[in-house]
């Protein structure tokens, strides 16, 4: 079913290790309309994935106990079917993104809520 | 019987004597033959053959014995006169007609030819090559003839009573000559050619005086006497010349062996020389009594600045400082006393170099009976490599001093870093929270309401945390300012603190998973500061719901009569020996900050919490096997007395 409609899904994850700013992100993409999964880290994202609608995009922060953002991010890209999965990144340090391949959007901490807007509706519409 | 024939006879025995028979009987029988040849008279060649035999045999079986011929043994010379004896009977019965005078000088002829001669020639066909063999056999023959000759006066004195009454002076002599000659025996061959010359001049001056016709005015005794005097004068020059060319010879061989000894020291002393002057460093003798410079090579001339003409016989207080002079001056007695080698580094004052740090390796040199002469010492000038040590070290020590200011220096930089980020999450939560909140004052549906108070409720949630992390770092350069203190209150129920602090932490430990196993001990009450016991307590549960990754968490709080203990363990990832070492310093983070986000001054803060209530710290872990932080202070904790 992800095939069917890949640039209309209207689900986003959020992977965020502090519980507010998941909430707050949780809260701001609701209220647009989008339906919101949550994970505190990388690990429980990847166990999460099999089991939801496939989501248009994914709103990853970098630094998180257990697993990261840099490990969740190989770990999906080997994966076929999760791979082609958009990926923005949440973080609080630019220069740590630096290192990081693959990412489709980058949004600074602290969060503006406008460009989070943008970002989402350009992959999610 | 003549002289002729006697000679003969007495070399013949020689040649037997030294040659053996091979040769020696025919010579004797040569010499026989050439005797009656002469003489026409078989008298002579009796004489020759028979004493020559007669001499010959007890020695022809033993060169040993032969040897023993020329050696003084008065037992053996008896005998060997008794057998010439037989040579001197054939003379006498041959010659009856003779006067008695006669047959009694040419008996004493015959006998000191016989014992001259025969010993003579033996010895110059033997040919001894040594002066000293020369000497000895000398000294041999003369004592051996002269025993001959007082054995005939003796066997001749025994007759003496014999003869008629005008030859009493004779008789005389005959008695006394024998026993002034065995006392003179007891001297040595000089002393008999003394002897010998003194009764020679006796007898000749009796015979004037006219004792005795027969020693008086006949031919044979006037040549009896005169013959003995030349014998007596020959023996005496031949061993004086002997013992002269003994003397010389030794003398001259200790010469040339004073020569190669001196010839010998004097090379090694050279060779020595050479040696203590070409090494570089300073070497010094002093004597051990007064301590005074008795040898100074070239680099110690060098090092002091002075010639050793100047420094020789002179002792340090001559050269240096008088507190310089009395440290040397002990140093040499004690290593005196001691000795054994001992060394010093010492600062000298040299009057050309200023002042010099020396090594010096002192040592006595003890004589045969083991009492110190000398004290030498050798002394490396040590000044550059010294100072060239000390400037290694300062620079050794800047480069350390360096190295942790740029070590820390970066950990500053990171931690900034790190705290930049840990400041910008709760900013970014506020900033998305207030912003979400003014979005849904423009939907004021009441459904909207709830959620406007959840935004709420999370901004001030964040402004906590924002108040915590600013009040680590105040309480971070507090601590480096010494400025960190606690506010003590007794009676403080710890048990209901930690209680508390339980509940409000549920919502960390639910979102960590991790179970929770309590032994909270009831009743706990001691002299706490509340509020830092609360921050303590909320960064081990913190640490161990962030390290602990779902493991069961352990929270203890007991006492005993005097202390409190709290303990939190988890059973995460733990950590190895090298990271406990650096867990309590600030900036130090025991794991990467990508996997664990946090300021990592929890535990240096907790320490400094637990240490200003006079207690201590304790972890136990190993990697993958949890750790377990355990603070433990006193029940009574007095404030902190600050000390001056």
């Amino acid at each position: 079913m992800a095939e069917a409609t890949p640039h209309r899904c209207r689900t986003i994850l959020i992977v965020e290790d502090d519980a507010a700013i998941r909430t707050a992100l949780q809260l701001a993409l609701e209220m647009e309309g989008y339906a919101v999964k949550i994970a505190s880290n990388g690990k429980e994202a990847l166990e999460m994935l099999p089991r939801i609608d496939t989501p248009c995009l994914i709103l990853l922060d970098l630094m998180m106990p257990i697993m990261n953002g840099w490990e969740f991010a190989k770990a999906l890209r080997q994966d076929m079917v999760l791979a082609p999965i958009p990926v923005a990144i949440v973080t609080a340090f630019s220069e740590e993104a630096a290192d990081f391949e693959g990412a489709q959007a980058l949004i600074k901490k602290p969060v503006d809520l406008e460009l989070l807007y943008q970002v989402v509706r350009k992959f999610c519409g | 019987m003549d002289e002729p024939s006697l000679i003969l006879s007495g070399v013949a025995l020689g040649v037997l004597l030294a040659k053996g028979w091979r040769i020696g009987l025919p010579v004797a029988a040569a010499f026989s033959l050439i005797d009656y040849l002469v003489s026409q008279s078989l008298v002579g060649v009796l004489h020759i053959l028979l004493s020559s035999i007669v001499g010959w045999i007890p020695f022809a079986r033993d060169r040993e014995k032969r040897e023993f011929f020329c050696r003084q043994k008065p037992t053996f010379d008896l005998l060997f006169f008794s057998l010439l004896l037989v040579p001197i009977l054939v003379v006498i019965m041959t010659q009856r007609n003779t006067s008695f005078d006669l047959w009694f000088i040419r008996s004493i002829r015959a006998a000191l030819a016989l014992v001259v001669i025969t010993p003579l020639t033996y010895l110059l066909i033997q040919r001894p090559a040594a002066a000293q063999h020369r000497l000895e056999t000398g000294q041999k023959i003369l004592r051996t003839g002269l025993w001959i000759g007082i054995s005939t006066m003796i066997l001749l004195a025994a007759f003496g009573p014999l003869l008629p009454s005008e030859y009493r002076s004779t008789r005389l002599a005959f008695t006394l000559f024998p026993i002034l000659i065995s006392s003179a025996m007891l001297f040595g061959p000089f002393q008999h050619s003394i002897n010998l010359i003194a009764i020679s001049i006796l007898t000749f001056a009796g015979s004037r005086m006219g004792y005795g016709p027969f020693l008086g005015e006949t031919p044979e005794a006037r040549r009896l006497l005169i013959e003995l005097l030349a014998l007596t004068l020959g023996w005496t020059t031949w061993i004086i010349n002997a013992q002269n060319q003994e003397a010389l010879a030794v003398e001259e061989e200790l010469e040339k062996q004073v020569g190669e000894r001196t010839e010998a020291l004097r090379n090694s002393e050279t060779f020595l020389n050479a040696v203590v002057e070409n090494i570089p460093d300073m070497i010094f003798v002093k004597d051990a009594r007064n301590l005074r410079f008795v040898r100074l090579n070239r680099a110690g001339e060098e090092l002091i600045g002075r010639a050793r003409s100047e420094m020789i016989g002179k002792n340090d207080y001559d050269f240096f400082p008088r507190e310089q002079a009395d440290h040397f001056t002990a140093y040499d007695r004690s290593v005196l006393s001691s000795g054994g080698t001992q060394e010093i580094e010492e600062r000298i004052s040299t009057q050309k170099h200023g002042e010099r740090w020396l090594r010096t390796k002192k040592m006595p040199i003890v004589d045969s009976e083991g009492d110190a002469q000398f004290i030498v010492g050798i002394s490396e000038d040590i000044t550059i490599k010294r100072e060239a040590e000390h400037h290694r070290f300062r620079l050794i020590e800047e480069e350390a001093a360096r190295r942790e200011a740029e070590k820390n220096l970066a950990l500053r930089n990171e931690f900034l870093a790190v705290a930049a980020h840990e400041l910008r999450t709760p900013v970014s939560a506020l900033k998305l929270s207030t912003e979400l909140g003014l979005k849904l004052l423009d939907h004021p549906e009441p459904e909207h309401r709830a959620q406007l108070e959840e935004l709420l409720r999370m901004a001030r949630q964040e402004s906590f945390q924002l108040q915590r992390l600013s009040e680590s770092l105040v309480d971070v350069s507090r601590i480096h300012e010494g400025r960190f203190h606690v506010s003590l209150e007794k009676n403080t129920d710890l048990t209901a603190l930690i209680e508390k602090e339980l509940q409000l932490m549920r919502p960390v430990l639910d979102e960590a998973r991790c179970p929770l196993n309590l032994q909270i001990q009831s009743g706990v009450r001691a002299t706490v500061d509340p509020e830092r016991i609360r921050q303590l307590f909320e960064n081990l549960v913190q640490n161990a719901s962030k390290f602990g990754q779902g493991t069961p968490i352990e929270i203890l709080l007991h006492a005993d009569s005097s202390r409190w203990t709290l303990e939190v363990a988890d059973q995460g990832i733990g950590m190895d020996t090298d990271t406990l070492s650096r867990l309590f310093h600030p900036f130090e983070r025991a794991t990467s900050y990508r996997n664990f986000p946090g300021l990592g001054l929890g535990l240096f803060i907790s320490r400094e919490i637990i240490t200003a209530h006079h207690g201590s710290t304790r972890v136990e872990g190993e990697a993958g096997r949890g750790a377990r932080f355990i603070f433990t202070a006193p029940l009574d904790a007095l404030p902190l007395q600050k000390s001056a």
